[in-house]
């Protein structure tokens, strides 16, 4: 299924790049549609059948016999834009995460004033540097977003509502937003509700750097995973800086997730570092990434320490589509880690090679 | 003579094509703008002003965006970004210059960017990079 949505998707993109962004654009009586997709077709293989390799919150992937399964995905979003300040957006989005409904986003999105912008439905919450377009390949430059980091938060959607106030800071800009509803956590293969979800972010802009900070708190119903009835405040903060100019591209990021009643099970930390250099259409970067959990002894733990060294390549070979290589080695520290899932007794007492070569594309 | 003549015309026509000037362009009820306003709206920092593009094959689109301080492979990874998180309107590619002025020509809010040479009365130039 997935090998057929990705080669679907690949034809469709290759026949259509020329046109990228214009082609399904329409007006209707009056109202602007315009529908984009973004696919990652590739494949994962690793040096070990002792666990399975993932991407974020993945429940099967990749051990030595290589599969799609990991990073491929194909999105398609449809805009209709009634006047200069509404509009209503749908993502669809077909991947592998545990995260079933297909509908990624539905949200109606109002400017009332040129620096303000307010967001309704169902949404992304900004939790990290690259939050709402963490699945589009095409607009980052790594094969995927460093597990040590971004698979730390158990949650990311959001129903509810997010409000944008930009301001200009000389030739800079300056972004609050701040959010509020309802979600739906996932860990151990579980679901469970979440409510009170409040939340914040400060962006500041220039032409070359990026500095973000976010915070987000909510209340987790945890019947699900324990069997009682049980209330927990969650937290997830995290901080990021990305710059790129003159063929440099660097970008870091620290998070931190934390729990109230269960501190020593849930909190966490991670970080990672990226560097690269442009040359025309080759990109070739390193990366060091890293998660810690916490020093409170447990009987479980969401998850375990971890590092990765990464070095990988991204090239631009057509217009509107780049194939990436990456070949990383995961440090589990003899424990479980963040990566692996179906982990047998054998697992942890090697570092793991894991290998990546796929192609994304947007149309 | 009239070899050294050619010779010099020549050279003048080849320096000022490699020399050749990029200018923002928009209808001429349009305001001046800043490099920096020219660089925050086409790569999609700010909005406000709907853009017109110049086909991707086109020599002048890597220079206008090279003049921006962006390569494009970079620009297009960016716009992908932008289009997909709802933060901005990709702008409309035409065909060639003459497209572009004639759709800023038709709307005071429409902004592109041609050769300083294919400037003529029916635009106005907002910058020069």
């Amino acid at each position: 299924m997935k090998k057929l949505i990705a080669a679907t998707a690949l034809t469709a993109a290759v026949i259509q790049a020329p046109a990228y962004a214009q082609s399904l654009d329409t007006v209707l009586g009056g109202i602007d549609f315009s529908v984009h997709g973004f696919a990652t077709a590739g494949g994962v293989v690793t040096n070990t059948n002792t666990a399975e390799f993932v991407r974020g919150d993945e429940t099967s992937g990749a051990d030595k016999t290589p599969t799609e399964n990991v990073d491929s995905n194909l999105g398609v979003q449809a805009t209709a834009r009634f006047n200069s300040w509404i509009s209503a957006t749908v993502q669809v989005l077909e991947d592998a995460s545990i995260q079933t409904d297909p509908i990624a986003w539905a949200y109606v999105k109002v400017d009332p004033i040129n620096s303000l912008s307010i967001k309704l439905g169902k949404l992304e919450m900004p939790l990290f540097m690259i939050s709402d377009s963490r699945d589009i390949g095409y607009a980052n430059n790594w094969v995927r977003p460093p597990n040590e980091v971004y698979a730390l938060s158990l949650n990311e959607e959001l129903k509810g509502g997010e409000a944008t106030y930009t301001i200009p800071v000389g030739p800079t800009h300056l972004s609050g937003t701040a959010y509020a509803g309802n979600s739906t956590a996932y860990a151990l293969g579980t679901s469970y509700p979440s409510w009170e979800v409040r939340g914040g972010e400060l962006r500041w802009e220039s032409d070359w750097v990026t500095v973000r900070g976010g915070y987000m708190s909510e209340q987790n119903d945890l019947k699900p995973l324990l069997g009682f009835p049980e209330h927990d405040k969650y937290t997830f903060t995290g901080y990021g800086l990305s710059t790129d100019h003159d063929n440099i591209v660097a970008q870091a990021e620290w998070v931190k997730r934390t729990s109230a009643g269960y501190a020593a099970i849930v909190n966490a930390t991670g970080w990672y570092v990226l560097g690269g250099y442009r040359i025309g259409k080759v990109l070739p970067y390193l990366s060091y990434a890293s998660t810690s959990k916490s020093d409170i002894p447990a009987p479980e733990n969401l998850s375990g320490n971890q590092n990765t060294k990464a070095v990988g390549v991204r090239w631009d070979f057509l217009q509107s589509a780049d194939i990436k290589f990456q070949f990383e080695r995961v440090d589990t520290k003899g424990a479980q880690g963040i990566s692996f899932v179906d982990q047998t007794p054998a697992f942890g007492n090697d570092t793991v090679s894991v290998t990546t070569l796929l192609v994304d594309f947007v149309f | 003579m009239k070899k050294t003549i050619s010779i010099v015309v020549v050279g003048l026509l080849l320096s000022s094509a490699a020399l050749a000037d990029v200018v923002v362009v928009g209808n001429p009820a349009a305001a001046a703008l800043t490099k920096d306003q020219v660089s925050d709206l086409f790569l999609g920092k700010t909005s406000g002003m709907k853009l017109v593009d110049q086909p991707e094959s086109s020599k002048i689109k890597a220079e206008f965006y090279g003049k921006l301080g962006h390569d494009l492979s970079q620009v297009k990874a960016t716009w992908s970004r932008l289009i997909f998180t709802g933060k901005a309107q990709a702008p409309k590619e035409v065909s060639d210059s003459a497209a572009v002025k004639k759709a800023v020509a038709a709307d005071p809010t429409t902004i592109g960017y041609i050769d300083k040479s294919e400037v003529d009365g029916t635009v106005k130039v907002l910058s020069t990079l």
